[in-house]
């Protein structure tokens, strides 16, 4: 079922908004990626995931060093901490096989849409 | 030719090495004046093994000679040994070769020893990185000529003074590139985690030398401030700190794989000797589900920490678990995957040794294998497995 989120203009970059989309509560996220749309369950503990912050994160480096990227593509889980690319869904690390459960998103003249298929 | 054997596994009929003891520990017969042949004339005259008297300004006798670090507080009531242990023509226990490959090794039917030296135990708490580096060169030269050299079945673990790292390193140099008996390498440890990088030199000539790093208790954690420190204080029995010092351990293994040092030297081994075990599930499964949400502090861990622990860490069996029911203990075997990790250990003479026999029966059938010899083989290598004590003996010889 496609549920209308709204104009993309109301959506910039850098923000995001959690919507009630018939049963299922869904996180729209705008980075610099384009829009994902999260259910807003974390696979961990079951925490509302949306409320996370959306950042960057270090990835893997050799001992003693940090490389900084992802940057406004990992949303991090308010409860525990687990990180998450937006892109994807994917666990960062991977520090687990369970990922973020995504939606398909929409643009059609110049309107923003979340398809849920169930 | 191989056959299966009764527990499934494949074993080369010919294979010798059917029981490995992870932990003896050979004892000084006559007091730390026994490694005076291995020192230089100044080392001897500082540590007061010139024989001469000195004498203070009161005419008195000074106590001059060099005493090895012991907790004046903490230690076993009862004696630290085995009574059974002492040799028929008296002398401390495990002080003679012979007798201990008679009440030991041969009547418990073990193919091979690890020395862990019994005097060197509290090597890290000299302040004097010097000292530390004399004695443990010495130290060294004597394990080979004393024992060693009495029984192939022996073997030594390298004894380093981590007060001087560099030092330390070309000890392992030297004593690894001389003498194949030698399987492993006995670090001192100080009021640093074992992740510190002033362990890297050590670090990197084991790994370059394909020798795990061996640690096992000193009995002066939290006793001089130069020794790692025990939690929350500082205890006032014995009873307290054989209960709690396993915490050195469990600190110090988080430390190497959080702080990457198995990242930073992929090649390298540790074995836990005497560390306790009953903490490791606790610990492997603290640390996975804090990496889950911590990773991002330490990027280098790059899979769970549990699983550098299983491919890269051994633990001994002494001493041996002891929950209320059978059930219990193989329950916690399976969590350490103790076919894989356990390796014997009979701390043979002390007061707390571990039988074999009795050890191995807990064990269940397909992981005692491991247990009693392959995980120490495994680990150890060829250095541990080959028949070098003849050919090493009539090199040096020759």
């Amino acid at each position: 079922m496609r549920h209308l989120i709204g104009p993309v203009e109301e959506l910039p970059e850098g923000e995001h908004t959690i919507r009630r989309l018939g049963k299922r509560t869904v996180g729209v996220f705008h980075t610099s990626a384009g829009f994902h749309a999260v259910l807003d369950v974390c696979p961990h503990r079951g925490a509302p995931v949306c409320q996370g912050v959306v950042t960057g994160t270090m990835l893997p480096s050799p001992p003693g060093e940090f490389v900084p990227g992802l940057d406004g593509l990992v949303l991090r889980c308010p409860w525990h901490g687990w990180e998450f690319d937006l892109r994807d869904g994917t666990s960062i690390g991977p520090v687990d096989r369970r990922d973020l459960k995504l939606l398909p998103t929409a643009v059609e003249d110049g309107r923003l849409y979340v398809d849920d298929p169930d | 030719m191989d056959t299966p054997d009764d527990s499934g596994a494949i074993r080369d009929d010919g294979d010798a090495i059917r029981r490995v003891d992870c932990d003896i520990h050979p004892i000084f017969a006559d007091g730390v004046s026994e490694l005076a042949p291995y020192l230089t004339d100044g080392w001897r005259a500082r540590f007061g093994m010139t024989g001469k008297a000195d004498v203070d300004m009161f005419g008195n006798v000074r106590a001059a000679s060099l005493e090895l670090p012991r907790s004046p507080f903490f230690y076993p009531t009862a004696g630290a040994f085995r009574k059974d242990s002492v040799p028929p023509g008296g002398g401390l226990p495990a002080s003679d070769p012979a007798f201990l490959a008679e009440h030991h090794l041969d009547a418990h039917q073990i193919d091979r020893g690890l020395l862990l030296g019994q005097n060197m135990l509290t090597l890290g708490a000299f302040p004097q990185p010097e000292y530390a580096t004399a004695i443990a060169g010495a130290y060294n030269d004597w394990i080979e000529d004393r024992w060693l050299d009495a029984d192939p079945r022996l073997r030594g673990t390298i004894v380093v003074a981590s007060q001087d790292p560099e030092a330390a390193a070309a000890e392992i140099r030297r004593c690894a590139e001389r003498d194949r008996r030698w399987v492993g390498v006995m670090m001192s440890l100080r009021n640093a985690m074992m992740g510190d990088a002033i362990y890297h030199p050590i670090y990197a000539e084991a790994e370059r030398q394909g020798l795990p790093i061996c640690v096992h208790i000193s009995g002066v954690e939290g006793t001089f401030p130069q020794c790692p420190p025990l939690p929350a204080g500082v205890p006032a029995t014995y009873f307290e700190v054989k209960t709690i010092y396993t915490t050195v351990y469990q600190a110090n293994l988080a430390s190497m794989v959080i702080r990457g040092t198995f990242e930073r030297f992929p090649q390298l081994r540790l074995a836990m000797i005497e560390c306790g075990l009953g903490w490791l599930p606790e610990l492997l499964w603290r640390m996975d589900s804090n990496w889950k949400a911590l990773r991002e502090e330490a990027p280098w861990v790059k899979k769970p920490p549990s699983e550098y622990v299983f491919e890269r860490v051994r633990f001994t069996s002494q001493p041996f678990v002891e929950p209320p029911t059978a059930k219990q203990v193989r329950d916690f075997l399976e969590m350490i995957d103790a076919g894989r990790t356990l390796m014997f250990a009979s701390d043979y003479p002390h007061y707390d040794f571990d039988d074999p026999t009795r050890t191995l029966l807990q064990i269940p059938r397909e992981a005692r294998r491991g247990v009693e010899a392959d995980n120490a083989l495994e680990l150890f290598g060829e250095r541990l497995r080959a028949d070098l004590g003849a050919a090493a003996v009539a090199a040096k010889a020759a």
